[in-house]
């Protein structure tokens, strides 16, 4: 990369930064980052609609259970004869005989019989022991407000907004998609279902806090971008970051078809936008991806049950499973940065997670790699893996202990690693341990620390690890 | 020969002047009238002296219907078996927690599937399912075979009640709401009116 050599002399970068989302107190922007949760919420109206509890659902929202998650895959209805179940009657949209009359009449559609609205309130504090600004109490009251509104309109088609506001970026559209189902007649009911709009991509489902968060934190695999690395040239003071604020968290403009098997196999191939809404990926290359998922034992992805599984049974309002699932995902994308080149990039996933009564544990493993994050200003091939895993424990069917642990490692480019800096500056190893309260079924309290057993940038500079707690008490209605 | 048991034919004559008629089982219908809803209240007749053997009945059941256990109350006799169903498209669990009795946990099953459980211990039993916490019934067992739900309207009935002296009481889930003693005397059957707003309660026989 001549182009940077001229820019920079690679014996005078150093990695300075790096602000990898979950961090405490890595630096004041990742701090902001690290309170921002931008998380699904759970949906009441579903109680409403249903005149049910939210732990039908939910084991603690927004943390779904083996049948919300089948209801989640279903476009939003439970998987077999939805309409025994709901209480509020849906408004058709033309009678079932028009059905009969197509393609010369509009086939008939439903809306939901109540609005499918349900508000909620997020509010935390955050202590923080900041190196720089020493310990810091924050009262983020609300830490988030949001509305969400999610129904199935109909047999075949669902849909599912949320919005939220935070103090900081205000009003933000979180998802916005449509979901059709059972596209291909004649093939196994779910076997091909469309999902179009602005989504989630949920990697790894055990481990993402949007569908399957009892506690505060997701895991640093899921937020870092190569954006967070800050490249500091010690003679001029002047620093650069790249351009690709690709996050496998982030929300973004995609179209997935996905569907199962045989109730128990479950696969995902989509094109998306890349990037995040923050930064419009505008390039000519779309990113791929893929995602594969296996259950065995207990309740089918589907929903329903056979021999091969182990009725679940229940503890004090708790649908408590027995299974092992497993899953494999795929991203691959390329983001436009300086100089107009792109930056390639893959990122992969396994894990096992086993749910066996009260507790629930899983364990997985993420690697990717950035080709060329910098563009023309820096040559080197950023690469990035993290093993992490996640325990929790039904104490009491309204009290859950929860032990994550991870470690990130992100290598520094060859290029500045052999010029003699930051060798590996990225990395950090983190406990995260927590305590989840359901006050109410829809009232939640969290208490969750952050122990860093190692954070190389901290160490390198002679300061101490960032640690952080938070207590949260969260609302939906 | 002509005069061998006079006194014996008075004594039968007498034996056939105080003796009851057979009792012929009536039927009591009766309106209950209290501030609040009234189809979650059980009427039951405890007989003075010992009744006899349960009248026939039918299995008595609870279902799960759309999330909910139909009826929310049921009313049984000691040692009747009753039938919990699951007519959801979804798992349902049924237990009951340490009350009347040690409680027990019919376990997680599927649609079409029933289990059963015999109730041996008088008193308002809770009926929960583990994994829907809203759903709720009341198993209230009763000492007596004489026992009715009170309908929507307030009116209720139980058949096949011998004349004689009883006590009569109202139970709303685990609450005594009346207990009074009455006399049912005569074959046409009674009409009861009880108001529990004013503790009054009427017996008035069909046939007068």
């Amino acid at each position: 990369m001549a182009d940077s050599a001229n820019r920079f002399s690679l014996a005078a970068l150093t990695l300075a930064v790096m602000g990898i989302v979950g961090t405490g107190a890595a630096s004041p922007a990742s701090v902001t980052r690290s309170s921002h949760p931008n998380v699904l919420a759970d949906i009441p109206a579903f109680a409403r609609k249903y005149r049910t509890g939210c732990s039908t659902c939910h084991t603690a929202a927004p943390k779904l259970n083996v049948l919300g998650e089948a209801f989640r895959l279903n476009g939003y209805k439970f998987p077999e004869n939805d309409a025994l179940l709901r209480r509020d009657e849906p408004v058709p949209l033309g009678a079932d005989p028009w059905k009969d009359l197509w393609p010369r009449a509009i086939w008939p559609g439903e809306l939901p019989g109540g609005v499918p609205i349900a508000v909620g309130l997020r509010s935390d504090i955050q202590y923080t022991r900041d190196p720089d600004a020493g310990a810091t109490w924050d009262f983020l009251f609300p830490e988030e407000l949001y509305i969400v509104a999610g129904s199935s309109l109909g047999q075949s088609v669902s849909a599912y907004l949320s919005t939220e506001w935070t103090p900081g970026e205000g009003v933000e559209v979180d998802q916005a998609k449509v979901e059709l189902q059972d596209l291909v007649p004649g093939l196994p009911a779910r076997a091909v279902n469309l999902w179009i709009g602005f989504q989630k991509l949920y990697p790894l489902t055990f481990a993402d806090r949007y569908i399957d968060g009892a506690a505060r934190q997701g895991f640093m695999w899921q937020s870092f971008r190569a954006s967070d690395l800050d490249l500091v040239n010690p003679a001029t003071g002047e620093s650069v970051r790249s351009s690709n604020d690709f996050r496998l968290r982030h929300s973004q403009a995609a179209i997935e078809i996905n569907g199962l098997g045989a109730g128990r196999f479950y696969y995902g191939l989509g094109v998306s936008q890349g990037a995040s809404g923050l930064s419009r990926d505008n390039n000519a290359r779309k990113d791929f991806f893929y995602k594969l998922r296996y259950k065995l034992g207990g309740l089918r992805l589907d929903g329903r049950y056979d021999s091969a599984g182990v009725l679940p049974e229940g503890a004090g309002g708790q649908l408590l499973d027995k299974t092992l699932t497993v899953e494999h995902f795929g991203y691959f994308g390329a983001e436009p940065v300086e100089g107009g080149r792109q930056d390639t990039h893959q990122s992969f996933g396994v894990s096992a997670r086993a749910r066996y009564g009260r507790a629930d544990l899983g364990l997985g493993f993420v690697w990717g790699t950035h080709e060329n994050p910098w563009g023309d200003i820096a040559a080197g091939e950023l690469s990035h893996s993290s093993l992490f895993a996640k325990g929790e424990y039904l104490v009491y069917p309204w009290l859950i202990g929860s032990l994550k642990f991870e470690t990130f490692d992100a290598d520094v480019p060859t290029e500045i690693r052999v010029a003699g800096y930051s060798e590996g500056s990225a990395d950090q190893t983190r406990l995260l341990p927590g305590v989840i309260a359901l006050l109410r079924q829809n009232v939640r309290a969290v208490v969750e620390a952050e122990l860093f057993t190692e954070h190389a940038l901290n160490a390198s500079v002679g300061k101490p690890r960032p640690h952080s707690l938070w207590f949260r008490l969260e609302v939906a209605y | 020969m002509k005069r061998t048991f006079p006194w014996l034919a008075a004594f039968l004559a007498q034996l056939l002047i105080h003796a009851p008629i057979a009792a012929q089982p009536v039927t009591i219908e009766g309106v209950v009238r209290a501030s609040g809803r009234v189809a979650d209240l059980v009427v039951y007749l405890i007989s003075a002296t010992p009744f006899g053997p349960p009248k026939p009945q039918t299995t008595p059941f609870i279902d799960q219907v759309r999330l909910r256990f139909v009826p929310a109350v049921l009313a049984v006799s000691a040692g009747s078996t009753v039938e919990f169903r699951n007519s959801d498209p979804i798992l349902h669990n049924v237990f009951s927690p340490e009350g009347p009795g040690p409680g027990f946990d019919l376990g997680t099953y599927p649609r079409t599937e029933s289990r059963s459980h015999t109730f041996t211990e008088l008193g308002s039993h809770v009926i929960l399912c583990h994994v829907h916490p809203e759903m709720y019934a009341y198993v209230i067992v009763v000492p007596t075979p004489y026992h009715a739900m009170v309908n929507e309207d307030g009116t209720f009935r139980i058949d096949g009640v011998p004349p004689g002296r009883y006590t009569l009481n109202v139970v709303e889930r685990r609450q005594n709401r009346f207990s009074r003693n009455i006399a049912l005397e005569g074959n046409d059957g009674f009409n009861l009116l009880l108001d529990l707003t004013t503790d009054e309660l009427e017996v008035r026989s069909r046939g007068r």
